[in-house]
C-alpha cells in the first residue's frame, strides 16, 4: 500500500468531509449492526450523525490515538444514546434489522455459498451479548488490539480477553452444532 | 477449528461490509451553534448593524405611543441624536452590551 495512503488511513483523519464519509461510512454502518433494536433506517441516520459529529469534533482528535479508536469511541456513545431513545419510544422492541429480512443487504437466497456461511456466523454472533458482539467486530473486522478495544469499550483488557474467549467458545459450539 | 472460526468471522464482516452501499456524502448541515462570536469582525458589525436597525424600528411604535409624538417627529429627534457623536457612542455601546448579554444567555440555554 502506498505509504501516504496508509498514513492517512492509520494515523490521520481524512482532510475533507467527503473523504471521511467515503472512508468510514461502510465501517461505521457495519458497527451499528451490533446495537440491538436499531432498524436499518435508524442505522443509516445514525451513521450519518456519527460522521457529522466526527467532522465537527475533529479538532478534539488526539493524534496519539489511532483514528479508528477515536471514531469508534465517539460512534459508541452515539449508538448507545440512540439505542436508549429508540427503546424509550418503542418499548421493548425486537431488532427490526436484517434478522427479519428488513435489510436489503442480506438476502441469502440470492447469494453465494460464502454468504450463506457468513449468514450462519452472523446468526451465531447475534446470540451473544451486545458488548461481546462489539468486541468481536473490533477484533475481527477492525483488527483493533485489545488495548485499543479496551479504550473504545471502556473495559479492562483482561476482561475483554476472557470475554472474547467465552464468546468464541460459544460460537464454536453453535457453529459445530449447525454444521 | 480455531483458524476456521477466526477466518469465518472475518469473512462474515468482510462480506457484509462489502455489500454496504455508500451513499454520496451529504452537504454538511449549517450548524445552529454558529454564534456572533465565531464570525469575522466584518460579519459581526453587519449583524449588529442589522439588529440595531431592527431594534430602532421596533422601538418606534411604543416610543411614539409613550411620548405622544408622531413617528416623523420621532424620526427627526432620532436623526438629531444621531448627529451627536457622544450620544450615539453611548447608545451603541449600550446596545452592543445588550446583544453580548443576549448571546451569553443563548449559549447558557443551549449548553
Amino acid at each position: 500500500m502506498d505509504r501516504n495512503v496508509y498514513s492517512v488511513m492509520m494515523h490521520e483523519l481524512p482532510p475533507t468531509f467527503a473523504g471521511l464519509w467515503d472512508t468510514w461510512y461502510a465501517r461505521i454502518f457495519t458497527y451499528t449492526r451490533e446495537f440491538s433494536g436499531l432498524c436499518y433506517q435508524d442505522r443509516e441516520e445514525l451513521t450519518q450523525d456519527i460522521l457529522f459529529k466526527a467532522w465537527t469534533k475533529k479538532d478534539s482528535y488526539r493524534p496519539e490515538w489511532a483514528p479508528a479508536t477515536w471514531i469508534y469511541r465517539l460512534a459508541r456513545n452515539l449508538c448507545i444514546d440512540t439505542q436508549r431513545k429508540v427503546q424509550r419510544s418503542q418499548g421493548k422492541q425486537e431488532a427490526l434489522d436484517e434478522a427479519q429480512g428488513a435489510s436489503p443487504v442480506y438476502q441469502p437466497e440470492n447469494h453465494f455459498a460464502s454468504l450463506e456461511s457468513s449468514r450462519e456466523v452472523r446468526n451465531a454472533v447475534e446470540t451473544l451479548e451486545q458488548t461481546d458482539r462489539e468486541l468481536l467486530y473490533l477484533i475481527y473486522s477492525e483488527e483493533q488490539s485489545f488495548r485499543e478495544a479496551a479504550l473504545i469499550l471502556g473495559t479492562p483488557e483482561g476482561t475483554l480477553k476472557s470475554r472474547l474467549s467465552r464468546a468464541r467458545a460459544k460460537l464454536r459450539t453453535i457453529l459445530e452444532v449447525e454444521s | 477449528m480455531k483458524a476456521d472460526l477466526d477466518e469465518r468471522l472475518r469473512a462474515s464482516y468482510r462480506d457484509y461490509q462489502g455489500q454496504v452501499t455508500v451513499p454520496p456524502a451529504p452537504d454538511l448541515p449549517v450548524s445552529r451553534r454558529v454564534t456572533l462570536s465565531r464570525r469575522t469582525p466584518e460579519e459581526k458589525s453587519g449583524w449588529r448593524g442589522a439588529l440595531l436597525a431592527a431594534c430602532l424600528v421596533a422601538c418606534m411604535v411604543p416610543l411614539s405611543l409613550s411620548t405622544h409624538k408622531e413617528p416623523p417627529v420621532l424620526g427627526r429627534m432620532l436623526y438629531e441624536t444621531s448627529q451627536d457623536q457622544r450620544a450615539i457612542q453611548a447608545g451603541s455601546d449600550m446596545t452592543l452590551r445588550f446583544i453580548d448579554g443576549l448571546q451569553e444567555q443563548f449559549k447558557r440555554s443551549e449548553s
